[in-house]
């Protein structure tokens, strides 16, 4: 009797420590962004001079980065927390290496979906490679000119994977054999969206990081509006924001939404989601390289859902600046002109040109882009990054199929534990008894040291298998490292070639014109001359079009595109304001450096609204059949005004 | 297709040459006023000329070079507008049938366009191609009140027997329109009312002949001929400021518009000659561009193969069938030692 009591305590120990049942590594079947509206077509207009989405990932790590990024990634978990012995534990660094590799496969995945649903060659790949500043801070950097033109949207992807291989059966995110994580930023220019900065939507986990980046970035570029210099700033990748704990700033946010009309950003929660299995089958039985696990389960969804984003934007708005800064390259007279509404005949007829040349550059880099992608989608990396997921996807089901068997010996094990326990109870000492209660007491130990021994089993399985894939997953960034920077060798050494020709062009083309961008003194609704203009000027003031910079006595920073007349904004113009707390802007008509009349208002978390403003005065709504005139002719209407052409 | 091929190499030289020394200007040059123009602001009398000044000129004025051989010309696959077997052949209408603007539907249309067309080139498909285009394109936008100040502007009739090319010659022979401005609105009205009237067969003939040979679509060749079409609606418009339309109380702000609107005809022939330089570059580089990134792909995928997955993959499986065959050891020891009553 007393043996079988001491084999039941056995039997209880292992229950607990077995913690019930073990997990089976589950997902959703369907991603949250999947809309449900289903096919949006493209219905927006493609700026002819710049990119329509840039694809931004994590493709490499600078070997004088591996600490910092290692460190950071076992450090800034997502989903749970991990364990302090994780910082420097070789399987942290195997998970940390696996999302690269992850990361730059399933990037194009989007990229190819992104690139049927939009104009041709408008969307680019942006691989970053993650690297140290001079500061010796990680951040990233972009491998290729993709950046360096004009763009819409930006769409920053990864995967992402707990840290703690330990944990992955468990509900932590994974990105592994069927189940993926993405981590996904999609933002643009402050300009498009002013109260969330241009973010508009973000994984839960790097909502306030690209929050911070996009506040940073916005205040880098009016800094150096008001050098009198266009430029285009670039961020490192969001998740390398996130990884340093950077630029911790929550925008207005909303839930994920269709055709939204509020000024927020999404919000793309957290998930982990299974892939198409038998696609994953045939993925591995045929090893064909045009079948794509991640297409009907997130990456067409998700492009739909960038689509439906791109609808809603005003791409004039996000690209202005990006692109004024692109044409200063060769035409700094027009530059600021080109920043509004394009008034005078002439300017527009040699915009045009600078225009052409700029839609030529976007040309040529999304052929690299093209084969980029078929380089590591239809090459080595492509395929030995399939054979892994094939080879995680068996690994993954083997683990599930020991667990499953390790909770039947857990249930087993509890259940003889139960029986012996009942029938030892119930003995009155009699020998057949005791034989039966013993039995049912050794069967139970039997049954518990098997699930011990199937959960190490489980753990070795998963184990053993992240060590063997280490120098595959190391080839396999190198491969992509080689692919890439060759072909940005190639692109560059031909690019600046083809600049140089595009710009003889240019300049034999192009006519003159009377009126040439300058820079002078802009007063906003004041009369010092403290601020910056870049556009017409005249008596050293802001005459006419531009873009102007000041920061108000009251301490708000005010931006301002449009028409100036002594130094003051003053007819159609778009202004956004930066007070301490908010960002808001106004579209229409100014008067003495105010917006006057009917006003298009956007604030944070709310729709545009049309409000009528006297003098600066915010006097409520404006009365049916206002109308807003935009600055790049997109007038705005109140509903039930029927406009007369 | 090369421009040379206009006019059978001949007089698309000379309009370019032309196009060259005049670009189109927001303020036409003004000669000096002529002594058959009214400058009283009303609309100026049709300018009658004498048929021998115009042969004078034409006999002082350089041959253009010949003609190349004409060329049988193939079957084409579209077939053209045939006139209405009922009709007679009507006597040959003048220019200002053309040009009449309050009567657009002309009964004898037909018949006229029959008779015109029978003055285009016929030496080869591009050549007539060219007629044709360059007669839509010269056409394209003339509005009744253009048509109504040409009207008012025009001297002198035009056979619509006259040869086409004949016709253009004398439009671009900088003395005849120096001496006589009326007459060379004469000669534009009368193709462009051609352009107007026979739209639908010259359209046809445009089809048809691109139809015959895709080469004519070529967009270069094609931006050629609107360049040639510029440059005679810029005669145009600088006869009839010769003429003084442009300070006619009636017919100057037509005029004016038709100046401006010449203007952006210009800015958009020349972004579509830069654009096709540029697309032809970008034809260039970008295939230059790809095959060699594509040969940078295949070098590095082909020296990279090692198997280095797989391997990794088997090696894993070994590792795990080991600790699975231990797992399994130990289950039984432990099997053993319960059975054991251990």
């Amino acid at each position: 009797m007393v043996q079988a009591a001491a084999k039941l305590a056995g039997v209880a120990l292992a229950g607990t420590l077995l913690a019930g049942c073990a997990q089976t590594a589950v997902g959703a079947r369907t991603s949250a962004v999947a809309m449900p509206e289903g096919m949006v077509s493209f219905q927006n207009e493609a700026p002819m001079s710049g990119a329509m989405v840039v694809v931004r990932y994590p493709a490499s790590l600078d070997p004088q980065a591996e600490d910092a990024y290692y460190t950071a990634f076992a450090r800034t978990p997502i989903g749970g927390s991990a364990s302090s012995g994780l910082v420097g534990s070789p399987e942290a660094r195997q998970v940390a290496d696996g999302m690269v590799v992850k990361s730059s496969y399933f990037a194009l995945s989007l990229y190819k979906e992104l690139a049927e649903r939009l104009p041709e060659q408008t969307v680019l790949l942006s691989p970053h490679q993650l690297t140290l500043d001079a500061s010796g801070k990680l951040t990233s950097e972009p491998m290729t000119d993709a950046e360096s033109l004009p763009n819409v949207l930006t769409v920053d992807f990864s995967t992402y994977s707990f840290p703690d291989p330990e944990k992955m059966m468990s509900s932590e995110p994974l990105t592994f054999g069927d189940l993926i994580t993405p981590l996904v930023v999609v933002h643009a220019d402050h300009r498009s969206m002013a109260p969330t900065h241009g973010v508009l939507m973000a994984s839960s986990p790097l909502m306030r990081h690209a929050g911070g980046e996009a506040r940073e970035e916005a205040a880098g570029s009016i800094y150096d509006l008001q050098q009198g210099l266009f430029t285009t700033q670039r961020r490192p990748l969001d998740f390398v924001a996130f990884l340093n704990r950077e630029g911790d700033v929550a925008p207005p946010t909303q839930g994920l939404t269709v055709n939204g009309d509020i000024n927020a950003a999404q919000t793309y929660p957290l998930e982990k989601f299974v892939m198409n299995r038998a696609v994953l089958a045939r993925m591995e039985q045929t090893g064909a390289v045009d079948i794509d696990p991640l297409e009907t389960a997130f990456s067409a969804p998700l492009a739909q859902r960038i689509v439906d984003i791109a609808n809603d934007i005003e791409p004039e708005k996000a690209a202005m600046v990006q692109r004024a800064a692109a044409v200063a390259r060769f035409d700094p007279g027009i530059a600021a002109l080109s920043l509004v509404g394009l008034a005078d005949d002439d300017v527009r007829t040699r915009f045009r040109y600078a225009e052409r040349l700029l839609s030529a550059e976007r040309k040529f880099l999304a052929v690299q882009s093209e084969k980029i992608y078929e380089g590591i989608h239809e090459g080595e990396m492509g395929q030995q990054v399939r054979e892994l997921i094939a080879a995680e996807y068996d690994v993954i089901n083997q683990r599930r199929e020991i667990a499953r068997q390790q909770n039947a010996a857990t249930a087993a094990a509890i259940l003889g534990a139960v029986a012996a326990g009942a029938v030892a109870a119930g003995s009155d000492g009699d020998v057949g008894d005791y034989l039966a209660a013993d039995l049912l007491a050794d069967l139970a130990v039997v049954a518990a040291a098997q699930a011990f021994s199937l959960n190490s089993q489980s753990k070795q399985v998963g184990s053993v298998f992240l060590e063997s894939v280490v120098p595959a997953l190391e080839e396999q960034i190198e491969i992509q490292v080689n692919l890439i920077d060759s072909n940005e060798t190639i692109t560059a050494i031909r690019f600046e070639d083809f600049q140089e020709i595009l710009q003889d062009r240019y300049a034999s083309s192009h006519r003159a014109i009377d009126t040439v961008a300058t820079r002078c003194a802009f007063t906003g609704a004041g009369s010092e001359p403290r601020g910056t203009w870049q556009g017409e000027c005249d008596g050293g003031l802001a005459n006419g079009a531009g873009v102007g910079v000041i920061q108000l006595e009251s301490g708000t920073t005010m931006e301002y595109f449009g028409s100036a007349l002594n130094g003051q904004p003053s007819g159609v113009g778009y202004a956004i304001y930066h007070t301490g707390g908010e960002t808001w802007s106004a579209e229409g008509v100014f008067a003495n450096g105010q917006p006057d009349g009917a006003v298009r208002v956007a604030r944070g978390g709310r729709a545009d609204e049309i409000r009528e403003f006297d003098g600066g005065r915010d006097a409520g709504p404006a009365m049916p059949g206002a109308r807003v005139p935009g600055l790049f002719d997109q007038d705005v209407y109140i509903a039930g005004f029927e406009p007369v052409s | 297709m090369a421009t040379d091929l206009i006019f059978g190499a001949a007089m698309g030289s000379l309009i370019s040459l032309f196009l060259l020394d005049n670009p189109v200007s927001a303020e036409p040059p003004r000669a000096a006023p002529e002594p058959v123009v009214e400058q009283s602001g009303q609309a100026a009398e049709p300018v009658a000329v004498e048929p021998a000044l115009i042969e004078t000129v034409r006999a002082e004025t350089p041959a253009l070079p010949s003609l190349p051989e004409p060329e049988p010309l193939p079957t084409l696959p579209v077939a053209t507008p045939q006139p209405e077997p009922a009709i007679d052949a009507p006597p040959a209408p003048t220019a200002s049938a053309w040009a009449s603007p309050d009567d657009y539907v002309i009964p004898e249309a037909n018949a006229r366009c029959i008779a015109m067309m029978a003055g285009f080139p016929d030496d080869s498909l591009a050549s007539r191609y060219q007629f044709f285009r360059l007669i839509q394109e010269m056409s394209r936008g003339m509005t009744p009140e253009v048509r109504m100040a040409l009207a008012a502007y025009s001297s002198g009739t035009v056979s619509i027997e006259a040869p086409v090319m004949e016709t253009i010659e004398d439009i671009t022979n900088p003395v005849l329109r120096q001496a006589a401005p009326a007459v060379t609105v004469a000669q534009m009205d009368h193709l462009i009312g051609f352009g107007t009237d026979c739209a639908t067969y010259i359209d046809g003939q445009v089809t048809g002949l691109a139809a015959a040979d895709p080469s004519l679509n070529e967009p270069a060749f094609n931006l050629a001929i609107g360049q040639d079409a510029l440059f005679l609606r810029q005669i145009l418009l600088d006869s009839l400021y010769r003429l003084g339309a442009d300070v006619d109380p009636q017919h100057g702000a037509v005029v004016a518009n038709y100046q401006r609107g010449l203007v952006r005809l210009r800015d958009d022939m020349e972004f579509a000659a830069f654009d096709a330089e540029l697309a032809e570059l970008e034809a260039l580089a970008l295939g230059d561009l790809g095959d060699r990134l594509d040969t940078a792909n295949a070098s590095i995928n082909d020296g990279m193969y090692d198997d280095s997955t797989g391997s990794a993959v088997r090696l894993a499986k070994d590792m795990s069938d080991a600790a699975r065959r231990e797992s399994q050891q130990r289950m039984a020891r432990i099997l053993i030692d319960i059975l054991a009553g251990g």
